[in-house]
């Protein structure tokens, strides 16, 4: 028995081992590109870990005196201005989010993730972070969202990096134009962009289409936890999406039940964040999964809507849906590719493949913009499980000292972390004393939220 | 579905026979007229899979086809999602497949024309259902028409009487009034509360429930503030009559939604006369309003957000609500 037990940690240290492998050999691989370990963060494997964006939000702030609906405004969400604007002729106005310093400043725009929508509480948090700063902060919906898609898209299919990122683009023009129009051009000292995940890849492909007199002109660029192959990246959410499918009944209901409990947990604040999750992979497996269902169910269902491609074939009327969406949640992001975008792109584009499109979205078909664009840089997890083994070092070929990579967090998990926020901040400041803008910290608005979620500031209490 | 579906013995004759120049996209296509062909990337290795099946003769009914530990010298050939089997039948709780073709480059028509047999048995092949997550976790909505009638109202009631009056409200009372307030309203609840936990045997807590009515209506100013949690750390229990039924192995029923009262299953619906008439808010005039209108003045911008960030948030909310009750029942 000793001796199996021995055999036991041996095995285990030689797995914790082979685990950091690729962390500690990240700097050789990498050569100038940053690596940060963040110590905060307890090592439970990627999906565990992605489940702590959660905690990157703005809590509500119970020592304001008044509640979010009044007059008078609560926390930082209801200090935003909610504004729409015209992007397409014909096409209902496009909502944004906007929180605009008293004096002048910088404008952050902030693109969240796939089918995330403006009011998104991480690309929230994000915003306060950034205003706190003494940025402006504006956020638009991600291509995914109905929002975005029915009042944005010129492409009724969401999906081909190139084509949202330009749907993107022509977006930011117009809301941009918009901000100006009402509160003065003077009131924007310079224009940044951030994206997250999706919205990441998004700001990369629009850092190489920003140039030429119709431009905006982006002072700098900034993409946390990019997906750097699509397909790769399509088919690891496929499997996190598709989880439960082999699970007997009763462990779908019983991982469901202690997921949901912990995750309602979490929202009330009772998880501290410096304690491992209790929280087993197929649980966080599945909310990962059930998040990115509903996201993808409403995208499928308002492309339906608006245009039958002939590929649900369920009737629905507005009484009745619920067959339809039986049909909807069987369509994973590869089926979604194969059956919708296929259908949409290969109309103009006969033999188009899946690995094609794919090609063609991968950060690496505009490698050389991103190479030679010195306003670029990345923020990336060493465990994110979008990213292939390989990525890190191709990704560091690509953009040298403009990327750092953090070694713990999954997929966003770590952006509640002083370590990734102060990053975020240092790149979005751009190089220079002040940055490419000149923020003081007697110019930056007062602060009228709390910090976001972070290890140091939270209350804690046992699960 | 017949369980003797989920276990079938399925013999592959082996080959072949695409022509190298043939699009196996048209082909594919003409080998399924009907139905989304699903692609798995599943996290076991030892699966290759081969595509999925519909059936004219079994609409409900798809199957996804995987083979177990293909010899060294095929998975290497098999390229994951490149495989698609040709005529396929369903007789007899048996596939029957005519050939399977593959697309990779590996895979060579001349070095592989022989016919080969794959003797698959039950541990071969593994059949998943086409299954739905909803019908899975019991969520059942037979009355989807009438619900999401109900849900038009509530959320037209919501946003356009419910909210501006909570500007209003929300803009003169602070928020440690409408906190207190709340606490107020809950307070009263303790006969809701304490009567669903003796009804589920739980007299310890019914006995904590009692304790703390009588602690936070003499010390907590009517239950303005709450002395029992702070003073003494008595958790409050969030219990009703819906909640008593379960524990006795009641079924929900169906997903309902009424008006001004939301989500709902009909047991549910069947406590909440008991948990109103049990209420003493409900014996003062305007009571239950009030208790609503304070209620909502704190959470109906999550509302309001939840709203405006999906397309359709019937379905999210009725599943959200589904789950959120069985883990009440389950704790």
């Amino acid at each position: 028995m000793v001796y199996h037990k021995k055999n036991k940690n041996k095995t285990l240290t030689l797995k914790r081992l082979l685990a950091a492998l690729p962390f500690l050999c990240l700097p050789l691989i990498c050569g100038a590109a940053e690596s940060i370990a963040l110590k905060e963060i307890p090592a439970q494997g990627p999906y565990i870990e992605t489940i702590r964006v959660e905690m990157f939000c703005v809590p509500e702030d119970h020592s304001s005196t008044w509640t979010d609906m009044s007059a008078w405004g609560g926390s930082f969400y209801s200090i935003a201005r909610k504004k729409s604007v015209q992007v397409l002729p014909d096409h209902p106005e496009l909502d944004y989010r906007l929180w605009l310093q008293d004096s002048i400043a910088p404008l952050a725009i902030i693109l969240p993730g796939t089918g995330a929508h403006c009011s998104m509480p991480a690309a929230v948090a994000l915003a306060s972070l950034l205003y706190k700063d003494g940025f402006s902060a504006i956020i638009i919906s991600g291509s995914f969202n109905y929002q975005f898609m029915e009042s944005a898209g010129a492409h009724i299919v969401p999906g081909n990096p190139p084509d949202d990122a330009a749907d993107v683009y022509n977006s930011l023009k117009a809301v941009i134009k918009d901000v100006e129009n009402r509160y003065g051009k003077e009131k924007i000292s310079g224009k940044s962009l951030v994206g997250l995940s999706m919205g990441g890849l998004h700001a990369l492909f629009i850092s190489s289409m920003d140039k030429g007199d119709n431009a905006i002109n982006f002072d700098s660029f900034l993409a946390v936890d990019p997906p750097v192959d699509l397909l790769y990246a399509s088919k690891q959410i496929d499997s996190v999406m598709n989880t439960w499918r082999n699970w007997p009944k009763d462990k779908i209901n019983d991982e469901a039940i202690r997921g949901g409990t912990f995750y309602l947990a979490m929202l009330a604040g009772k998880i501290n964040p410096a304690d491992p999750l209790p929280l087993s992979n197929d649980e966080a497996r599945l909310l990962i999964g059930a998040s990115f269902r509903f996201g993808l169910s409403d995208t499928i269902y308002s492309i339906h809507r608006r245009h039958d491609f002939g590929i649900i074939k369920t009737p629905y009327s507005w009484f009745s849906r619920t067959a339809l969406y039986k049909e909807i949640d069987n369509i994973d992001f590869y089926g979604y590719s194969e059956t919708f975008l296929l259908q949409y792109y290969a109309r103009e584009n006969k033999g188009l493949t899946v690995e094609k499109m794919s090609g063609k979205g991968s950060l690496y078909s505009i490698a050389d913009s991103l190479n030679a664009n010195s306003k670029v840089r990345v923020i990336h997890t060493l465990n994110d499980f979008i990213l292939r083994p390989e990525d890190p070092e191709l990704l560091h070929s690509i953009f040298g000292e403009r990327i750092t990579f953090f070694d713990k967090g999954g997929h966003l998990g770590n952006l509640y972390t002083p370590e990734v926020q102060s990053r975020i901040i240092k790149y979005m400041r751009g190089n220079g004393p002040f940055g490419f803008f000149n923020i003081s910290a007697n110019k930056a608005a007062k602060i009228l939220y709390p910090t976001p979620y972070s290890a140091s500031s939270s209350k804690t209490s046992s699960f | 579905m017949c369980k003797s579906l989920k276990f079938i013995f399925c013999v592959l004759a082996l080959s072949i026979s695409l022509p190298a120049h043939a699009n196996w996209r048209d082909h594919f296509e003409v080998a399924r007229p009907q139905g989304i062909d699903l692609y798995k990337s599943l996290n076991d290795e030892s699966f290759t899979f081969c595509g999925t099946e519909t059936f004219p003769d079994r609409p409900d009914f798809k199957a996804y086809i995987l083979i177990k530990d293909v010899s060294a010298k095929y998975a290497e050939s098999f390229d994951r999602n490149e495989l698609y089997l040709d005529n396929v039948r369903f007789l007899d709780n048996t596939f029957v497949f005519s050939s399977i073709s593959a697309y990779s480059t590996g895979f060579d028509k001349t070095e592989y024309s022989a016919v080969a047999v794959f003797p698959m048995d039950e541990n071969s092949v593994l059949i998943l259902y086409d299954r739905d997550l909803t019908l899975e976790l019991d969520i059942t909505d037979p009355i989807e028409g009438f619900n999401r009638v109900m849900y038009g109202i509530n959320d037209f009631m919501m946003l356009y009487i419910i909210r501006p009056v909570n500007w209003c409200y929300a803009s003169i009372c602070p928020r440690y009034m409408i906190v207190g307030f709340k606490r107020m309203c809950d307070n009263f609840e303790f006969i809701v509360k304490g009567g669903s936990c003796l009804l589920q045997a739980r007299f310890g807590d019914a006995g904590i429930v009692g304790l703390r009515f009588l602690i936070n209506i003499t010390a907590g100013v009517v239950g303005f503030y709450d002395p029992a949690y702070d003073w003494f750390g008595m958790q409050d229990y969030r219990e009703d009559f819906g909640l008593a039924f379960a524990s006795w192995g009641i079924g929900h029923g169906f997903y309902i939604v009424l008006p001004f009262m939301g989500p709902t299953s009909i047991r549910d619906a069947v406590g909440a006369i008991f948990d109103y008439g049990l209420d003493p808010k409900s014996y003062i005039y305007g009571g239950q309003w009030f208790a609503k209108l304070n209620w909502s003045a704190l959470y109906i911008q999550d509302y309001i957000n939840m709203n405006d960030s999906k397309k359709d948030p019937y379905i999210f909310v009725r599943d959200t609500w589904f789950i959120i009750r069985r883990i009440k029942i389950k704790h």
